[in-house]
């Protein structure tokens, strides 16, 4: 995103000053901003001028009117900024001092680092709700009118653009856009509420993130198929494939509905000779693994999930301080992630055995450097012996994982898989639908029973019989033990004879 | 009181007031030195040049690689 020209950046539209556009407008400038508006001379009138009167503390500002209920129903919207993980960055804080040294020098080396680098993409009730975030230069959204909702472009993705705003709309090559987008034209706000935003960690000290209060679920729209239950006409939608029955709980909904998202690898940052502050990171990779949830809790019980490459490296912060992060080992660097483009189908799902049995989407020791294995450990897949060998019990495994859909035998409306080859391999096998069964005995019946399995191109031995074949058999080996009756009778007579 | 001497006081009463209510803010807006400023973009645009050219040149990040 381009950033505004100087004058853009502060130009005053004069709907602020209607009340009816905006009850901000009516408050008067050096209420909120400082400085002398009495001056005609522009350094004069600056003089003390605040530039963004809502950070690190809002209570003087927005806090006279927004710090108690309101009636848009976000209570105590300033009251808790000082919690608000968008504008402490709390967990970026706390997981990197997981990694570090505990020596209070370093440490202090490490947050004049993090102060200078990484501190600076917090966020405030002013930059997302009247100007862009000063991360990137900030400059009014719309001319000092408040937006009720920040826009997704100047806003949301200005900060989250790299990987989740890629994503989410398509921008990385050969991935789709999300299908939310796509087909449903959603943007940010549809998922994640106000509430979200405001949000403070669940815990005291929230360990990342994902820790928000009223994060945005998959599960608020898309619900269980209830077969009993006539649509109520609500915006949720159900879940009606048999996979949702089998995998829930016990895997994320991105494992099988996102399509490759965007690792990053070594971040490392300084200043230049003329004392810019930079960073540089190795290239993104497109990915997507899979791997153990490390916090399993009972709003996110799903063992396996997407993990996302995060950029920490050992000398993240070592132009300012050697070695500060001894303890890097203690916190994974392949991390729970939520990637935003979500497709309906993906190359994961496409079959049972696209996931099941494909080793590489699974992570393992393989896709760590050494100095992470460590680090890893608890988010490394054990890989399960090939489906093949898992069914090795049943005759021609590869046959049946090949004709067979898996959910015939993996049903989620049964208690436990079948193994039992009878129900299969009998004329009233279960792999029928249709009500046409075996037609009667006869000798004039030269069809198979059970047509509908030949007709799909799978002979079930045991199921697909001709029945005037049989009868013919049958009067083969009838004939066979007559005819050797007869012989053995003859040669007994005219042995007899003799 | 006449009935039309109160007719009349009531009528300018609710002119007055609705000159008032309807130009205060506009009133107020003029006023400010802040609002005259910032919302002409002549004047922004003179001040701002003004501005750039006093200040130290920035340099951007050269060294900076890959994404953040």
């Amino acid at each position: 995103m381009a950033p505004l020209e100087p004058y853009e950046k502060v130009l005053v539209d004069t709907d602020f000053l209607d009340e009816d556009e905006d009850v901000h407008g009516q408050v008067s400038c050096e209420q909120c901003h400082g400085g002398n508006p009495a001056s005609d001379d522009y350094q004069t009138a600056h003089e003390g001028v605040v530039r963004d009167p809502t950070y690190p503390d809002p209570s003087k500002t927005c806090g006279e009117c927004h710090a108690m209920d309101d009636e848009g129903g976000h209570p105590e919207i300033t009251g808790q900024n000082s919690a608000n993980l968008h504008v402490t960055l709390a967990p970026f804080k706390s997981k990197i001092y997981l990694r570090a040294q505990s020596d209070p020098c370093v440490r202090d080396k490490i947050d004049s680092a993090m102060g200078t680098h990484c501190l600076q993409c917090h966020s405030s009730c002013g930059q997302c709700h009247v100007s862009r975030p000063n991360s990137v230069e900030g400059g009014f959204i719309e001319g000092h009118l408040f937006q009720k909702t920040p826009p997704v472009e100047t806003n949301c993705t200005s900060c989250h653009g790299s990987r989740v705003g890629k994503e989410f709309h398509g921008e990385n090559e050969c991935v789709p856009a999300d299908v939310h987008h796509v087909e449903e034209c959603m943007g940010c706000k549809e998922c994640h509420s106000g509430d979200e935003m405001h949000g403070i960690g669940i815990s005291g000290e929230p360990f990342d993130r994902y820790d928000v209060a009223n994060r945005a679920r998959c599960e608020d729209c898309h619900t269980m198929a209830e077969p009993d239950k006539a649509a109520d006409g609500s915006k949720a939608k159900e879940l009606v494939h048999p996979s949702h029955a089998i995998h829930q709980g016990k895997v994320s909904c991105q494992v099988c509905h996102s399509m490759p998202y965007k690792n990053c690898y070594s971040c490392h940052v300084g200043k230049d000779k003329s004392g810019v502050p930079y960073f540089e990171t190795e290239p993104a990779t497109m990915d997507f693994k899979i791997g153990l949830n490390t916090r399993i809790t009972e709003d996110r019980p799903e063992k396996y999930v997407t993990v996302r490459h995060i950029p920490i490296s050992p000398k993240l912060f070592d132009f300012y301080v050697e070695d500060a992060l001894t303890n890097i080992d203690k916190v994974e660097t392949w991390k729970f992630a939520t990637p935003h483009n979500i497709q309906l189908k993906t190359p994961q799902n496409e079959t049972c055995l696209a996931c099941h049995g494909n080793n590489k989407l699974f992570l393992t020791k393989k896709d760590a450097e050494s100095w992470e294995v460590k680090a890893n450990k608890d988010v490394f897949v054990s890989l399960k012996p090939a489906p093949a060998v898992r069914h090795n019990w049943l005759e021609q495994p590869e046959l049946h994982l090949k004709k067979v859909d898996c959910l015939i035998c993996h049903n989620p409306a049964l208690q436990s898989p079948i193994k039992d080859c009878q129900q299969c391999h009998a004329v009233d096998s279960i792999l029928l639908t249709t009500a046409a069964k075996t037609p009667a005995y006869s000798l004039t019946n030269w069809s198979f029973t059970n047509k509908e399995l030949v007709e799909k191109g799978d002979y079930v031995v045991g199921s697909n019989r001709i029945p005037a074949l049989d009868i013919i058999g049958i009067l083969l080996v009838l004939l066979t033990f007559v005819g050797c009756l007869i012989h053995g009778g003859l040669r007994f007579i005219s042995r007899r004879r003799k | 009181m006449c009935k039309k001497c109160i007719k009349s006081f009531v009528i300018f009463l609710a002119v007055f007031i609705f000159i008032v209510s309807y130009s205060a803010p506009v009133v107020s807006a003029e006023e400010s030195g802040c609002v005259s400023c910032h919302t002409s973009t002549k004047k922004l645009l003179q001040i701002t040049r003004d501005i750039e050219a006093s200040k130290p040149k920035v340099e951007k990040p050269a060294e900076s690689k890959g994404e953040g």
